[in-house]
């Protein structure tokens, strides 16, 4: 193997290992994932359109490692959330 | 032995379409949402008198709402399972189950529970809340599978995290087939491939619901959305799905029919209730060779 192969071996098992990456399950610990629980009911419970749910949890910086979840958020699944904990949501500090 | 039962709601409309079931004697087992009597709707006498006698025959299910086994921080967590481990030392229930997911974060109560993104967190949260529950029960555990999904992930997530969790606790799962048909349909997949995404050994309680549909409206168009309401009569496609997951769950002991109790006055309701209730223990009897 020459060195022009050597190296187009590298990127290819570069990016082998980055789309393995990508397919596995977010790595987050306790923090991100209670930040990600408490944004998104903040969230819903003030009536935002799914959109900018959507928008608001993608730009937290501390919910990076959660971004290809929140990319895939079904915005007419995001409605119902709503709806439901805009009948039953309480806040315990109101 | 698989028994079919009746989730108990506390209406009079629910006891006078439950009553002619009950006087047959087809009506093996009781699932209790013990919360619904924390509140100011304390059980009616006739309620006590069902829930003392099939606690007494080892065929009461106890059943939770707002615990959220999946909240990183819930503060209320710790004063609902005192409040639980009361419930068990009251009565003697054969198991008792919570759903997946969480709704409270913090000091916020979102009264409703939502899915939780799939991974060894999640994984590791619900294990520890679940491994408490069974602590302070004494009884079994378990978790049943939720309707909402925000998203594709979560749907196909689910089933793999329920195995993790309940694998780690020793638990079981209960199977909400109306559940599942709700993610099924609002997201396009095949509800009985979803199905092999469960661990069906470990299901013992199936729930067998009618829901609705909405037309939530986003990104400027509606789309139909099918909702868990316990409103309705059961759909032929859960019917379906109950004949096909039966010979699959090795474990199940229980198969209970949920309504909500204000949704069955009139006679035309309370008759489809008891239709959809004889229509499992039929499906029960045919797959199962008794019930």
């Amino acid at each position: 193997m020459d060195r022009a192969q050597e190296a187009d071996r590298t990127q290819e098992l570069n990016r082998a290992q980055e789309s393995d990456r990508a397919h596995e399950p977010p790595q987050v610990d306790e923090a991100v994932l209670h930040r990600y629980q408490q944004r998104l009911l903040d969230l819903l419970m003030r009536g935002h359109e799914p959109a900018g749910i959507v928008w608001a949890l993608r730009a937290d910086p501390q919910l990076a490692p959660l971004r290809e979840y929140i990319e895939g958020l079904d915005p007419h699944a995001l409605v119902v959330a709503a709806e439901l904990i805009a009948r039953w949501g309480t806040c315990s500090s109101e | 032995m698989v028994h079919v039962g009746l989730s108990l709601m506390l209406e009079e409309p629910f006891r006078l379409a439950a009553l002619p079931l009950l006087e047959q004697g087809v009506v093996d087992g009781l699932e209790h949402s013990f919360e619904i009597g924390w509140g100011r709707q304390t059980p009616p006498d006739w309620a006590e008198a069902l829930l003392e006698y099939y606690a007494e025959a080892g065929r009461l299910w106890g059943h939770g709402v707002t615990m959220s086994p999946f909240s990183v921080r819930a503060p209320h967590r710790e004063a609902w399972l005192q409040r639980v481990a009361a419930e068990c030392r009251r009565r003697r229930y054969r198991g008792v189950s919570e759903h997946f997911g969480f709704m409270v974060a913090g000091q916020a109560n979102g009264g409703a529970p939502l899915p939780v993104p799939p991974g060894p967190v999640a994984a590791k949260v619900g294990i520890a809340s679940l491994g408490r529950l069974a602590e302070i029960t004494g009884t079994s555990v378990g978790l049943e599978n939720l309707a909402l999904a925000l998203s594709v992930a979560d749907v196909r997530g689910q089933g793999p995290l329920l195995t993790e969790v309940l694998e780690a606790v020793g638990g079981y799962l209960l199977l909400d087939l109306h559940n599942l048909y709700c993610q099924a349909v609002n997201f396009g997949l095949d509800a009985r491939e979803l199905l092999g995404t469960y661990p069906l050994e470990r299901v013992q309680v199936i729930h067998l619901s009618g829901g609705s549909w909405s037309e939530p409206r986003a990104e400027g168009r509606a789309r139909r959305f099918r909702r868990d309401t316990h409103d309705g009569d059961v759909p032929d496609a859960v019917h379906g799905l109950l004949h096909e997951v039966l010979p699959r769950c090795p474990a199940v002991e229980l198969v209970v029919l949920e309504r909500l109790g204000f949704t069955l006055q009139g006679s035309e309701a309370a008759a489809g209730f008891r239709e959809d209730f004889m229509r499992v223990r039929a499906t029960v009897q045919e797959r199962c060779g008794h019930g």
